[in-house]
């Protein structure tokens, strides 16, 4: 067994998000269940369809909560010298860069080390809304306003498919954009 | 309306639900029904998933409410429902542990508050084919807290049993015991298996008599994962019992513990702590988070230059609205949220970051 699965006990539910993702992958029919949606089934299907072991997941939980950390800080770098003037010198990045990771550390270290979809779908949510962030700094109509706002409705579908909490936050957040979309 | 890409994976839930079910939701209706009824109709404040089966309900910790928060409007008990949101707020905002899941400080590695109700529904016990009635037979504690399972529907290699899902490590033994006796003599299963594939850990063959006996299997753990305790028919065709063959066949139960090592030592009813005793309240938290909130509402109402202004900052309050209502609306548990805590902290720390700049800047004009 590999040592991330070592270094934190699996907490309650989160052997069955590995086993419905082996089920998952072997026959693409299975990949739905009564009460998680059918995303989380294709997203724990992952280690096993590239072919790697079960725990490999914790390390890409890693991996896109590190991206995270990154596209949180790029975020707030472009939002602070749109928005407030403020000169974005190397030092603001580090501290902005500082201020994400630790955010990122204190709410998604419970779960980091466990097979649940929280991680998967906290990133998800994140990258749409940065994505949402950015797509306001460029006024009018561009190529690449229409690309950011495009990628935040993948993101943002990808967080409710992933775990229904968010189920309704992302039809309330589309809904009100195409709203004001009309006026 | 390129957002409404959003909706694709949405759409898709929907549509599959809807093969698979033939009803129209997010989940399977029943459990979408259930967890509904949960949230909006009973007077719980907070859940954590600690367990493999069952979650832990917390009820209000300082004030009192019988019903939900539906239920309490119809019925103007308007008191109940703010003790509850309120309880939720507080729940929400003051107590987000760093770990509130598995904990091994104990000799058991059963569920503390739940090793003594054997085949109950309402703990991490679950049953096939056997029902349950608590305490109704005096146990070897001198106490009347054995429980009692009666077969439901007889078989000819017979059936029923009871099981309990528990994570354990690898390369491990562990020895699983429990008292059973019945009043005819009746073979019966004691089972340590992995949960995913019933491979066995540890299996064996025991005769129930009407003397209280503790019987006991051990085995050693492959692999770390989800494994099952398993007293009575387990799934393997060798294993036939006379246990649930006859209408009325019923055992006893008590004192179940599963231990490291080889061997069942001393029974202690104290198994693995309970989830009231890791969730704690934290003003400094509480206080903490609120003022984050307040910080961004701030920045929401003076700061009218931020983007907030703008439809996706329109729309990201909407979110922030929803889930917010969803906090007080559904059973906090801190999982669901850290999406929103991050988002929260990310944008009051740009808040205050911007309004320092705006006092140095006045400052330096000073």
């Amino acid at each position: 067994m590999s040592v991330l699965f070592e270094v934190s006990h699996q907490c309650c539910d989160a052997g069955s998000y590995m086993q419905f993702g082996a089920e998952c992958a072997a026959d693409i029919k299975q990949c739905y269940g009564d009460l998680r949606p059918v995303g989380d089934y294709l997203w724990f299907s992952i280690p096993e369809r590239l072919g790697l072991p079960p725990e490999s997941i914790v390390a890409i939980h890693f991996l896109i909560a590190l991206a995270s950390v990154f596209f949180c800080t790029w975020v707030l770098r472009v939002f602070l010298a749109a928005h407030s003037r403020v000169q974005v010198t190397k030092t603001l990045s580090f501290f902005l860069f500082l201020v994400c990771l630790g955010v990122h550390v204190i709410f998604l270290r419970p779960t980091i080390f466990n097979t649940l979809s929280d991680p998967p779908s906290v990133v998800a949510l994140l990258l749409g809304i940065g994505c949402l962030v950015l797509s306001s700094v460029y006024a009018g109509f561009s190529v690449k306003k229409a690309f950011l706002i495009a990628l935040s409705g993948v993101f943002l579908g990808v967080a409710a498919w992933l775990r229904a909490f968010y189920l309704y936050p992302v039809l309330a957040c589309v809904g009100v954009y195409c709203f004001l979309w009309l006026f | 309306m390129l957002l409404l890409i959003a909706i694709i994976p949405i759409a898709t839930q929907f549509f599959v639900m809807y093969r698979a079910y033939g009803t129209i939701g997010y989940l399977q209706q029943d459990i979408q029904s259930d967890w509904t009824q949960v949230h909006l109709n009973a007077p719980y404040i907070g859940f954590d998933t600690i367990m493999p089966r069952n979650g832990y309900f917390w009820g209000p910790q300082h004030c009192e409410s019988q019903v939900g928060i539906v239920n309490g409007l119809k019925l103007k008990d308007f008191k109940g429902v703010a003790c509850i949101i309120s309880e939720r707020l507080r729940f929400y905002f003051g107590t987000y542990e760093r770990e509130t899941y598995i904990y091994t400080d104990a000799k058991s590695y059963l569920v503390r508050q739940y090793s003594e109700d054997v085949g109950s529904l309402e703990t991490d016990w679950f049953p096939q084919n056997l029902t349950y009635e608590e305490n109704v037979e005096m146990a070897p504690s001198g106490r009347k807290t054995a429980d009692k399972l009666t077969v439901v529907s007889p078989v000819v290699s017979g059936i029923g049993d009871v099981v309990q899902w528990i994570e354990l490590p690898a390369n491990t033994p562990f020895t699983f015991s429990v008292w059973l006796w019945s009043p005819k003599l009746k073979t019966i299963n004691l089972a340590i298996k992995y949960h995913a594939d019933d491979t066995p850990v540890a299996k064996r063959q025991f005769t129930l008599t009407p003397e209280p006996t503790r019987f006991w299997v051990t085995g050693t753990t492959a692999r770390r994962g989800l494994y099952d305790v398993d007293i009575g028919r387990t799934p393997y065709a060798e294993d036939a019992i006379t246990f649930g063959t006859e209408t009325g066949d019923f055992f006893y139960a008590w004192g179940a513990q599963l231990e490291k090592g080889n061997e069942a030592t001393a029974y202690d009813a104290l198994g693995k702590i309970s989830p009231s005793s890791v969730r704690n309240w934290k003003p400094w938290l509480l206080g903490l988070n609120i003022a984050a909130f307040l910080l961004v509402a701030g920045m929401i109402v003076r700061l009218r230059v931020f983007w907030l202004q703008t439809k996706p900052g329109i729309a990201v309050l909407s979110f922030f609205a929803v889930v917010l209502a969803e906090c007080v609306a559904i059973i906090p548990e801190q999982r669901f949220v850290i999406g929103l805590m991050i988002v929260l902290w990310g944008l009051a720390l740009t808040t205050l970051l911007s309004l320092l700049k705006i006092a140095l800047n006045k400052i330096i004009r000073l």
